[in-house]
């Protein structure tokens, strides 16, 4: 801060620095707000962790020993509870994933699939127009570290943007495969356009 | 030890890291105002801020663990909240497509001399929202927050020339708008 005093920049600002130098104070909930939603992520963190480690107790490797007579019972044992598993499940309908299909189908309204490959990414959320510019999250695929979500559009123009969380905090990405678009600051979003060109 | 209000933060850090989650109150409310500033001015809103300051406090306390130097956590969140401020920035510009002239909210929030007329503070906010948002940025932290530009530059990411050519711009730019209006 000390080359800040005799800042030959500062000349003929001194008044208007002056001005925004007002402090500001937030109010008196913002810690109790902070603080609530701190507690609420320690909680998710922990049952994570608790997940995780069921997980882990699930996955890992045990090596039992059995007496030859011991092993046959408890492979017996075993394919008795494959088959009485498998008996159960032929009689479960199958008709969900076929059911929403259907209504995917016969929807009238266009449903747009958004997606972005990207490495780092924590999380990725789309922004646009059509959500008046608050984050909806995109889902990432089990490969190639692509993330997608599936919006329904109304017909016509649109603009949007990505909003990519990574370890480094949280960056406005322009997707990289459209039509971009500029604001007055020369910030980028996207373009996607929905139904006849003419709309 | 003294009280956990007196100790310095990478004592703080430290102890919400072994799990003593109220701990990060002390730091939320030695930071709170220090920054709200910044982020009131960058936003024009103190509502903006608000949300700006809260998302951050709770990103930083989910990436606690990542933050390398907690005798530095206050330059490190800091980090967060430029981060934060931009990305808003960024969807409210397009939620409103305009910049609003939201110095209402601010003037009746800002505590300072009541000699200081209102309309001059609201011209001079209505200046600096008209700036591009990394011109405001740099000049913020320069001449407001009266930061050096290693320390900007460490905080924003962006090279020190780059930094010295933004305030250089914006500096002229509100001479500019204000030219007439500010002695």
């Amino acid at each position: 801060m000390s080359d800040w005093q005799n800042d030959p920049e500062r000349a003929g600002i001194e008044n208007i620095v002056r001005s925004l130098k007002k402090p500001f104070h937030l109010d008196e909930t913002f810690e109790l707000r902070v603080m609530s939603a701190v507690h609420a992520e320690a909680l998710a963190k922990v049952d994570a962790d608790h997940a995780a480690r069921i997980e882990n107790w699930w996955t890992k490797r045990y090596t039992l020993r059995f007496t030859a007579l011991a092993g046959l019972a408890v492979a017996a044992s075993i394919v008795a509870v494959i088959a009485l598993t498998a008996t159960m499940l032929s009689r479960s309908p199958q008709s969900v994933i076929r059911q929403q299909s259907a209504v995917s189908s016969v929807s009238a309204v266009p449903v747009v699939h958004f997606v972005l490959v990207n490495d780092n990414a924590k999380q990725v959320y789309l922004v646009g127009d059509f959500n008046n510019w608050s984050k909806t999250p995109l889902t990432r695929t089990a490969s190639q570290n692509a993330w997608i979500v599936s919006v329904p559009l109304s017909s016509g123009k649109h603009e949007y943007a990505f909003i990519v969380n990574d370890e480094t905090g949280e960056h406005w990405v322009a997707d990289p495969l459209s039509t971009k678009v500029q604001d007055e600051f020369g910030t980028e979003s996207s373009i996607v356009r929905v139904g006849p060109a003419s709309s | 030890m003294g009280p956990l209000a007196d100790r310095p933060d990478a004592s703080i850090v430290a102890q919400v890291l072994t799990g003593n989650t109220d701990a990060y109150g002390v730091l939320v409310n030695r930071y709170r105002d220090v920054y709200t500033r910044f982020a009131a001015r960058m936003l024009g809103s103190l509502e903006d801020a608000d949300d700006a300051l809260q998302l951050a406090f709770v990103r930083a306390f989910r990436n606690l663990g990542q933050c390398r130097d907690p005798e530095k956590f206050g330059s490190w969140l800091y980090q967060i909240v430029v981060n934060e401020c931009r990305t808003l920035g960024a969807r409210r510009t397009r939620r409103e497509k305009r910049l609003i002239r939201d110095d209402s909210k601010i003037e009746s929030a800002a505590t300072g001399d009541p000699a200081d007329d209102a309309a001059l503070r609201d011209e001079i906010q209505h200046a600096l929202n008209r700036l591009d948002p990394q011109q405001r940025e740099a000049f913020l932290l320069r001449h407001v927050e009266g930061m050096g530009y290693e320390e900007m530059s460490e905080i924003t990411g962006v090279g020190i020339s780059a930094l010295k050519m933004r305030v250089k711009r914006a500096t002229e730019r509100l001479r500019g708008f204000l030219e007439g209006v500010v002695t």
